[in-house]
């Protein structure tokens, strides 16, 4: 039975009190001897070390001979904040044997001394509380553990399009084993689907062909007509198995999935009327070297900018203008008239289009253009005037949704996605600090709209972080890390559909029952599965009672505030 | 403490014939719990030896042994003296539920604390005053946390009242009343139970009511076999619902119940604080054939012999009590039932968090019988 | 009144939000938290329950949560909490929840001044211990 027998012969630890004074800024505010006092009576608590600059060398040495005396493992720093000074006190306090887990912070400065309006009674109470609220957390708080894993020295990557192949490309060339899996027969993404690539106009079937050369000469192993259907295992040691049933292991993933686009049901009479199709469509249209007709329509931001989806897909603009240049080369005498809502920055060549005469009418989310069978009616906001316009084609520039393979995968990979489904990569600005790399890197439109080159770009810092996770070898954490326990876990998945790092798989025994597992090397400690699991078999720290007992000395504390 | 409970349940008349033990579906599951064990551990070795065993959070408190012991020994009484003695030295069960259902009972002791009558929703009807009480017990609270698995908690109350207005009886319903304290008492906590109940009385008295009405089988099982050795003479008559409309079904002279047809095939779960705890049995099961339409298929096991829902006092939440939940609910498909019909809000909870989380091989309507016949009332007559 | 803020945009703004000297009602206890998203229901209510009169719940706007979906989950927790609330006769509004766009002392300022001016009418008195336990 996995919870400890009753409290007689367990006792908890005792926890030293570091008070800082900060300088003379906390004694004008608090009652620092006052305080200490209160701090001392608490039973849990085995020493009170007070100083003004406990941040300084000569504090430290004497808290340090005074942690060893009175035999402590565990610190609280009641001074300033853990932001400012955490560092310093866990690398200071480590030399005398204190691990930095299990250093705890009480931020009384900010949170109650420099608290304007305050009486001094207040503040002195407040600080009071929060160090007991340190204290009890501390109290019942476990060592952390150090997990390591090494690297399998493979990179997967999934998607051949231009993005994947480009990191495939990248890492080979830095002598990183790469296997490329690719859901259709044909590489090229969505590339492939295009009639000339900007801002070279080359025919796209050249640009692909080029890209596979490269990937071919590369030897990288490329799987096509397959895709991930499970992926186990956890950074560095991916198990990932294939439709069809091969295996393929890992140490790395990079997902260049791409994204699809959206078919507009019912937007501007598509679907109905066969003259309305989308810009790939016409793409294809001028592939083949059919006529596209002599008067043109183009409708910008098709189901995109919207109340549902109120982003901008970046690379409809340039895609729309390439094609009335390809349009306007090929039968000078057409008429192409591009209704938009004011061009992305990547309108690509927007003034050459204007001077081989293609027209840009400016229309507003408020007045859509009325597409009827052979016209169409806009309200132009710059002339203020209605304008009908005769058409052979309509062609909507649509917006760019994750594909479904992407979809699929975010959920597989168990990676977090947008609210419009693109996956979302840990980057610096919300990576936690303390979590490993994921080992999964995210590039090109399965992250977000993207054009080819910021596309090829993508893959390559991807390609580089993969690169510098495999030569790494090995990644070690010590943070706290959540524990499942198999007997008490029922198996109701809900800390696996919480749990944003994939650090959860659901496994079935061989009784077959659902159970959650931890990977330890992906968990960051961040308590979800802890806070919504419904039978206390996710903890994390602690045990679960013990859990209550420091919210409850907590609360207890902050109530006499 | 626990030497008066050996006393006080005869714990010490045991036969170590392992009756308990095998009656037990914990002990089937889990081989560590054993009740013919902690019962002969208390005697030999000592209190310690049991009260800081972890095992004694493991009892379902189903009360199967009880009703099996030849020497008739009160198990469970016993068992939850020493969970009362482990409480006093700061041991507890699993903390479920991150502790919601705790923190709903502190926020209950608030001077403050009233329930709003909105939970019942327009349409039942009742009084501030009445010779009748309806006490829903916290079928509001739990009505919100498992929404996420479909309990509605708040329907069961108003079908309760809707049941009684069917029968004439305009019930009073209070808005300081506190949860009856059941879970409380079967994990140790005799003290918070006793001012629980003294609230509650108090809470009904002052609507003058002479009879208070119940839909949860706690809830009863707490006012009326426990409350009076707490805080002595209530001063009104706890009722059981399913026993008042059973009542008035067999009163011929009141005309039944005029309960329309409603085609279904269900089978029914035996609360263990109806059918081992009390004798209402034969109740539900003559309201379930009343029905016109209905076909009742009652499962391997029932009344006295039911198997438990597998959790209690929400102290329960392993694969063991998952296990138990998987077996019942497997039985329940093997009968043919389209329906599970229970009478018990825990029952209802519990076996559906099960459905909901393990593959059992199918799946189940689940409802409580008081929402069933309100159902059913309300329902069009066949001949239109 | 208790606020419960995420050690990332929101405990930074309080901190700073004492050395830019912004003043604010001296009885409010900070609880920090990891990531609102993993604040139980329990222990929102059971600050309450303590006497508390008020509690302001500050997370990290939309797509900026560490965890990524931090704050997004502590409005569904916090929701079910105030539902819990009204059953127990305590107005939702005193459990509040207000996002910081960053870790600006003004940040801060405004999502207390928000919260305060919700609950202006329900009178949120100085933090006492509930009936009975303490002092």
């Amino acid at each position: 039975m996995p919870r400890k027998a009753c409290g007689n012969g367990v006792r908890q630890p005792k926890v030293g009190v570091i008070l800082c004074g900060c300088g003379p800024d906390m004694a004008r505010l608090v009652n620092l001897e006052s305080l200490a006092r209160s701090i001392k009576a608490d039973r849990r608590v085995g020493l009170v070390a007070s100083g003004s600059y406990s941040c300084s060398k000569t504090e430290i040495e004497k808290v340090g001979a005074a942690i060893a005396r009175h035999k402590l493992d565990r610190v609280v720093v009641a001074g300033s904040s853990e932001r400012l000074f955490g560092r310093l006190f866990r690398t200071e306090l480590g030399r005398f044997g204190i691990d930095p887990s299990l250093v705890g912070f009480a931020d009384i400065l900010s949170l109650s001394a420099l608290v304007r309006g305050a009486s001094e009674a207040t503040v002195t109470a407040k600080a009071l509380g929060l160090v007991r609220a340190a204290v009890a957390r501390l109290a019942a708080a476990s060592r952390l553990e150090t997990v390591e894993t090494s690297i399998r020295p493979v990179c997967a990557v999934f998607g051949g399009g231009t993005t994947g192949i480009s990191a495939a490309v990248a890492l080979a060339s830095r002598g990183v084993k790469v296997i490329l899996i690719e859901q259709r027969a044909e590489l090229g993404g969505m590339v492939r689907d295009l009639n000339v690539v900007y801002p070279s106009y080359l025919p796209s079937q050249e640009f692909v062909e080029a890209r596979r050369q490269e990937l071919a000469a590369a030897g990288i192993e490329v799987i096509t007509e397959t895709s991930p259907v499970a992926v186990k295992g956890h950074v560095g040691d991916f198990e990932i198995e294939l439709a069809g049933g091969a295996r393929v292991s890992a140490g790395a993933i990079i997902v260049a999935t791409g994204a699809s686009l959206l078919v507009p049901e019912g937007l501007f009479g598509y679907g109905q009327n066969p003259r309305v199709v989308t810009q790939m469509d016409l793409e294809d249209i001028l592939k083949r070297g059919d006529d596209p007709g002599r008067s043109i329509v183009m409708i910008q931001c098709a189901g995109s900018r919207n109340e549902g989806r109120p982003y901008c897909s970046r690379v409809c603009c340039t895609a729309s203008i390439v094609n009335t240049i390809f349009i306007k080369q090929k039968y000078p005498d057409a008429k192409i008239t591009v209704l938009s809502r004011g061009f992305a920055e990547y309108a690509g060549d927007l003034d050459k289009a204007r001077q081989m005469g293609v027209e840009i009418i400016r229309y507003s989310p408020e007045r859509p253009p009325r597409v009827t069978e052979r016209t169409v009616e806009v309200y132009d906001e710059i002339s203020e005037m209605e304008t009908r316009i005769p058409f052979d084609l309509v062609v909507l520039a649509v917006a760019m949704v994750p594909s479904e393979s992407t979809k699929a995968l975010a959920k597989m990979l168990k990676m977090p996605t947008d609210a419009f489904g693109f996956m979302i990569e840990p980057h610096l600005k919300i990576r936690p600090e303390e979590a490993v790399p994921r080992g999964i890197f995210v590039a090109g439109c399965a992250h977000w709209p993207a054009t080819i080159t910021e596309s090829i770009v993508q893959a390559y810092s991807a390609a580089s972080r993969a690169f510098n996770l495999i030569t790494a070898g090995k990644v070690t954490r010590t943070v706290l890390a959540a524990q499942i326990d198999a007997e008490y876990c029922r198996g109701c998945g809900r800390c696996a559909e919480a749990c944003q790092h994939g650090a959860i798989d659901l496994v079935v025994d061989e009784d077959g029952l659902k159970r959650a597992e931890l990977v330890p090397i992906a968990c960051t400690g961040c308590g979800v599965c802890v806070s919504v699991c419904p039978s206390g078999a996710a903890t994390l720290g602690a045990p679960a009672s013990a859990g209550s007992a420091a919210t409850t000395a907590m609360l207890d504390a902050l109530a006499e505030v | 403490m626990l030497r008066e409970a050996v006393d006080k349940t005869k714990a010490y008349y045991c036969l170590d014939c392992g009756i308990c033990t095998g009656s037990c579906p914990v002990s089937r599951y889990d081989p560590r719990y054993s009740p013919r064990l902690t019962v002969e551990r208390a005697l030999i070795l000592g209190e310690k030896d049991v009260v800081c065993d972890p095992e004694i959070w493991s009892c379902l408190t189903c009360g199967t042994c009880n009703q099996r012991c030849p020497s008739t020994v009160d198990y469970t009484a016993f068992l939850r003296a020493a969970r009362a003695e482990a409480r006093q030295l700061g041991e507890t069960g699993l903390c479920t539920h991150a502790e919601k259902i705790e923190a709903y009972l502190e926020l209950q002791m608030l001077p403050t604390y009233r329930r709003p009558a909105s939970w019942l929703g327009r349409g039942p009807k009742t009084r501030k005053r009445s010779d009748t009480y309806y006490f829903p017990g916290c079928l509001a609270f739990l009505g919100v946390i498992f929404r996420e698995i479909g309990f509605e908690g708040n329907a069961i109350g108003r079908a309760a009242v809707e049941l009684l207005n069917h029968l004439g009886i305009v019930p009073a319903i209070g808005d300081t009343e506190v949860c009856c304290g059941h879970d409380a008492y079967w994990t140790g906590e005799v003290d918070r139970v006793r001012d629980l109940a003294k609230r509650n009385v108090a809470a009904i008295k002052r609507t003058g009511a002479k009879r208070v009405v119940f839909s949860c089988p706690e809830c009863y099982y707490m006012f009326r076999q426990v409350y009076p050795d707490l805080v002595g003479n209530l001063g009104f008559e706890p009722v059981f619902i399913l026993n008042l409309l059973a009542e008035r079904l067999a009163d011929a002279k009141a005309g039944g119940l005029g309960l329309k047809t409603l085609e279904a095939k269900v089978t029914y779960q035996d609360p263990c604080r109806l059918a081992k705890y009390d004798r209402v049995i034969a109740e539900p099961r003559a309201l379930l054939g009343a029905i016109p339409g209905l076909e009742l298929v009652e499962m391997k096991r029932t009344a006295r012999d039911a198997l438990c829902c597998g959790s209690s006092s929400w102290v329960s939440c392993s694969r063991v009590n998952k296990r138990i939940q998987v077996e019942r609910l497997t039985e329940a498909l093997a009968t043919g039932a389209g329906t599970l019909v229970t009478a018990c809000p825990k029952c209802n909870i519990h076996l559906r968090c099960a459905m909901r989380d393990q593959d059992v091989g199918g799946s189940l309507e689940i409802t409580d019988l008081v929402v069933l016949l309100a159902r059913s009332m309300a329902a069009e007559s066949a001949g239109g | 009144m208790a606020i419960v803020a995420c050690t990332w945009h929101p405990l930074t703004a309080i901190e700073n939000a004492a050395r830019d000297g912004v003043t604010y009602r001296p009885d409010v206890a900070v609880v920090p938290t990891k990531c609102t998203g993993v604040v139980t229901v329990a222990f929102l209510l059971k600050l309450f329950a303590k006497g508390l009169e008020g509690v302001l719940v500050l997370g990290c706007a939309d797509g900026d949560c560490h965890y990524y979906n931090g704050g997004e989950r502590c409005k569904a927790i916090v929701e079910e909490a105030r539902e819990i609330l009204e059953i127990s006769g305590i107005p939702k509004q005193r459990l509040g929840f207000q996002q910081v766009a960053n870790s600006t002392s003004e940040e801060f300022d405004k999502a207390l001044k928000s919260y305060l001016k919700q609950v202006k009418h329900l009178n949120i008195g100085r933090n006492r211990v509930a009936s009975g336990s303490r002092r």
